[in-house]
């Protein structure tokens, strides 16, 4: 199980650089992990992990930018500041396009970096809150018949009982038991809520297929 | 073929042509003179018989004609007139034909007067006193006849055609000059006499043919009784042209005459054509020869008949046929054409056996001079061994004389040992002389010279055939090793010296690069425990605001910023050094050169951010005492910092880069038309790590100004009145004496 709480991955080849980082990020009451190389952090990192990458650009072996597009490529969402010692202006637009929340040039200023993380941990939490709510929402989907989905969409689209006991070729009586049935096994009491199941529903099923 | 010919040949041969068609003309004429000859003898011969036919026609008129009036003397004369109609009519040269009978002096008036009842005009015998020719007409020349013993008037003229000759009638013609003779020569002989020719009235000539007549019938025996008996006298006229007239071609162009048998008869010959064309006088000799005139005499088988006759070819008759020029022309076109035909023929084969000659003489002088003037020796012997040609370079390789060789054996002056040979070798030319192969002389062949030196040589031995494929000579050429070894040793040398320059080069600009390159990765080794001392220290500042700091951490991370500004001090330092160990080497530098050496290393660079560069280098600048990759990387630095203060201007980028002698010093400075610098920047500008630009690293200039320090110079930054910046730096001039020890320390 996945630590809820938020870290901050440090990614620098310069052990001074990275430990005074962790330093700063640490007395701003941040969890802070820290490693050497690209290769060190992909062994340890859980995918459900929530928290950002603070990443260098400039690294032997594996650079930052190389490791972003490792990451992007195992659908890894997390977010990425990168640091660099001096700032290349085409280096600084691949790691946008890639998805990079920052792109701070060394010396890191201190207030800047801290607004950057803050931001990317909002960015990471609501990732995987989403993903939370998504693998719900699939969960629940997998308890319901394919007859209760139906009536689940039709309800969720605003039908009345009588209306989709003849669209389907029922009697309303039955469908108002399939619609008890659906309630229970959603773990929902109103309609409302019902209708947002559907629309997460919708969100979640969609990427996936 | 023949249009090569000149036109001098070919206007000889259009007079070949004419003088050959006249020859044939000639020969043709001259070939057929025999048969016209014979044509012309026929034809006379063919003439006698006709003219012969006729007189007998005559004598045979004249007897009937005395038959008829002998036996109708004195009666009715219808029968003689019908007689002589049909004679008239049928030959036409007989116009006259008539019986005149003798009337004695006593019968005379009886018969004037009879006469002139029967004719109703009066009728007298006359005589004719006048010219023989002319006068006829005239009737003074006509007187009556004086008394004689008898008279034989011409009273009867047959036909009716004959009547014109009325104007005679009556005239004795035993007493006129002309018919008198004759006419008693008739009665005396009692035979045909023939008058002498006379004129007629249209111009041709008459003769009259006489008998006569004797009352017994045949004339008696003497001549005496004859003129006593002679009753009267038979006339016929004959008119000669037309008696010498003959149809036929042959005859056509011909002249007939009929010459007196007696030359004194005075009335002369009778001819169809006036005398005078015969004449052959105006025509030249070549006519002569080529058309004689032809004439022939023939006597005519009539004893009575008096002349003889000639026939004449005349030059009418000797026209050249037409046919006959078209055939000597064409005939003689034809040779001519022929001839020019070979002529032409002969005249290309000349001209090319005077081509094929020319090109064989000017293909051996080139092989000659080609043998001559090459640099290879060349030696050709014959299948004996025998020295048959060497060009100089052979006798100088072989150090023999090129006259006295030839001739000699070759063993005598090409000594060739094979030297370092694995195994027996073969002599090469006798190889050659066996297989008739092209050999190579083998690796390691050495030419022993008389000089008793030996030298390396390589070659072939090559056979030379004649058309059947025998060996005719041996070519061996060869060439002295010795020189080309020197020249491919020498050109090992000049392309090694070549690599040595090109890496030289390579070096040095690598060098001039190492200066960018070495500020970007002092940038980044700098930045490093400068990030982390900024980092800490803010780690720091915010432990510090907690009520309780952590002070163990508080010094560790205290601790650690003073271990990395000492890291960083430690890389500053390390670049001092760096930079310091570069122990300039000093020589005299041509800056211009410097500079020009920048230009063409960034020229990509300047093209790339549209930068313009106009220099102003000073001519015959002194040179000044420097290291010359130093100047050059100073140069390059100066140069590159215009540049990027450029990169954001819009417009027009120019880069002015100049040097000038000032005093003892030689300045080089950089212009560009940017934004220029402020006025806190220039001061800072050559102080480490202080850079305008964002990513500068702050060190260029720094670098600059520390390498131009050292070579003893000075490096300045300002700003021009015109905007822009402007960097220079001053190098000292080397002193004429050569002392440099000030520009060392």
């Amino acid at each position: 199980m996945p630590a809820m709480t938020p870290t901050i991955f440090v990614i620098d080849d310069d052990p001074a650089v990275r430990d005074s980082l962790a330093l700063l990020i640490g007395t701003q009451g941040m969890r802070v992990q820290t490693f050497e190389h690209a290769e060190a952090f992909l062994q340890k990192f859980h995918p459900d992990e929530i928290g950002c990458l603070v990443l260098d650009i400039r690294m032997p072996e594996t650079s930052g930018l190389a490791l972003q597009d490792i990451l992007n490529l195992r659908n890894i969402r997390m977010p990425i500041i990168f640091i660099t010692g001096h700032g290349d202006i085409e280096e600084c637009r691949r790691a946008f396009r890639g998805g990079a929340v920052d792109f701070l040039t060394k010396p890191i200023n201190a207030p800047q970096l801290l607004d950057s993380l803050k931001k990317a941990i909002r960015i990471s939490i609501q990732q995987q809150e989403q993903v939370s709510a998504t693998q719900d929402v699939r969960q629940k989907l997998e308890r319901i018949t394919d007859r209760e989905r139906l009536i689940l969409r039709h309800v969720a689209e605003g039908l009345s009982s009588k209306e989709i006991a003849r669209e389907l070729d029922l009697s309303p009586r039955t469908v108002e038991a399939h619609r008890a049935k659906l309630f229970e096994k959603l773990e929902i009491n109103s309609l409302a809520e019902l209708v947002r199941f559907y629309l997460h529903a919708l969100e979640a099923t969609q990427p996936s297929q | 073929m023949i249009g090569d010919l000149s036109m001098r040949v070919k206007a000889s041969f259009v007079l070949l042509w004419l003088l050959l068609s006249l020859a044939i003309l000639l020969a043709a004429l001259f070939l057929t003179e025999e048969s016209r000859q014979q044509q012309f003898e026929a034809a006379t011969l063919h003439i006698k018989k006709t003219l012969e036919e006729r007189l007998l026609i005559c004598e045979t008129a004249i007897y009937g004609f005395a038959e008829l009036s002998a036996a109708n003397y004195g009666s009715e004369q219808t029968r003689l007139r019908q007689f002589a109609q049909n004679i008239g009519t049928r030959y036409p040269y007989i116009y006259l034909m008539g019986f005149q009978p003798t009337v004695s002096l006593a019968d005379r008036e009886g018969f004037e007067a009879a006469m002139s009842f029967r004719s109703k005009h009066p009728f007298f015998i006359k005589d004719y006193n006048g010219q023989k020719d002319s006068g006829w007409q005239q009737a003074q020349f006509w007187r009556p006849a004086p008394a004689r013993p008898y008279y034989i008037p011409l009273v009867d003229a047959q036909p009716a055609s004959a009547r014109r000759y009325d104007f005679m009638t009556g005239l004795d013609i035993a007493r006129d000059q002309v018919l008198g003779p004759a006419v008693l020569q008739a009665i005396r002989s009692g035979e045909i006499e023939v008058t002498p020719p006379f004129n007629l009235q249209d111009g041709e000539h008459g003769f009259g043919y006489l008998k006569a007549v004797y009352r017994e019938g045949v004339a008696p025996e003497t001549v005496a009784e004859r003129q006593d008996s002679v009753i009267g006298i038979i006339l016929l006229g004959v008119r000669a042209e037309t008696l010498l007239t003959v149809q036929g071609d042959s005859s056509r162009q011909l002249d007939l005459r009929l010459l007196p048998n007696d030359p004194q008869q005075p009335l002369g010959s009778i001819g169809t054509h006036p005398a005078a064309t015969i004449s052959t006088a105006s025509s030249g000799w070549l006519h002569q020869m080529l058309f004689p005139s032809r004439q022939m005499q023939l006597s005519i088988e009539r004893d009575y008949f008096p002349y003889r006759l000639e026939v004449f070819r005349g030059d009418d008759a000797n026209r050249i046929p037409p046919p006959l020029y078209g055939l000597a022309l064409g005939s003689g076109a034809f040779i001519a054409a022929l001839l020019l035909l070979i002529a032409a023929s002969q005249n290309n084969e000349r001209l090319q056996s005077e081509r094929y000659h020319e090109t064989l003489h000017r293909e051996r002088q080139q092989a000659l001079i080609t043998l001559e003037s090459i640099d290879d020796a060349v030696l050709v012997i014959d299948g004996d061994y025998r020295v048959e040609y060497l060009n100089p370079k052979a006798a100088l390789l072989l150090g023999v004389s090129q006259q006295r060789s030839v001739g000699m054996l070759l063993s005598e002056v090409w000594k060739v040992r094979f030297e370092l040979a694995r195994g027996a070798i073969a002599d090469p030319v006798a190889a050659c002389r066996q297989q008739l192969q092209r050999i190579e002389l083998p690796e390691n062949a050495c030419l022993l010279r008389p000089d008793g030196q030996g030298a390396f040589i390589e070659g072939t031995v090559s056979p030379l055939l004649d058309q059947d494929d025998n060996l005719r000579s041996i070519v061996i050429t060869f060439r002295d090793m010795a020189p080309l070894r020197q020249r491919m040793a020498e050109a090992l040398e000049r392309s090694e010296q070549r690599l040595k320059q090109h890496q030289a080069e390579l070096a040095r600009v690598a060098r001039i690069n190492t200066l960018g390159e070495m500020t970007s990765g002092i940038a980044h080794e700098i930045n490093q425990p400068l990030s982390a001392i900024v980092s800490y220290n803010e780690a720091c500042l915010s432990m510090l605001e907690d009520e309780e700091p952590d002070r163990i951490l508080l010094k560790t991370a205290l601790f650690s910023s003073v271990k990395q500004a000492q890291r960083a001090g430690h890389i500053v330092k390390k670049l001092r050094e760096f930079v310091a160990s570069k122990q300039a080497e000093l020589s005299a530098v041509d800056v211009n050169q410097a500079v020009l050496n920048v230009i063409t290393l960034i020229e990509s660079e300047l093209r790339d951010h549209a930068v313009t560069v106009d220099t102003d280098l000073a001519g015959e600048l002194p040179r000044v005492q420097a290291d010359a990759i130093q100047v050059e990387q100073v140069v390059m630095n100066l140069c590159k910092n215009a540049m990027e203060a450029l990169m954001d201007l819009p417009g027009e980028r120019r880069l002015f880069i100049y040097s000038e002698p000032r005093g003892q010093r030689v300045r080089v400075g950089v212009r560009d038309n940017g934004p220029g610098m402020p006025a806190d920047t220039l001061q800072k500008v050559f102080q480490p790590f202080f850079s305008s630009k964002s990513q500068g690293m702050g060190l260029g200039l720094t670098i600059s100004h520390t390498i131009i320090e050292n070579m003893g110079g000075v490096l300045h930054a300002g700003n021009l009145d015109t905007g822009g910046a402007e960097f220079y730096f001053e190098l000292p001039m080397i002193k004429p004496q050569g002392e440099t020890e000030g520009a060392r320390a």
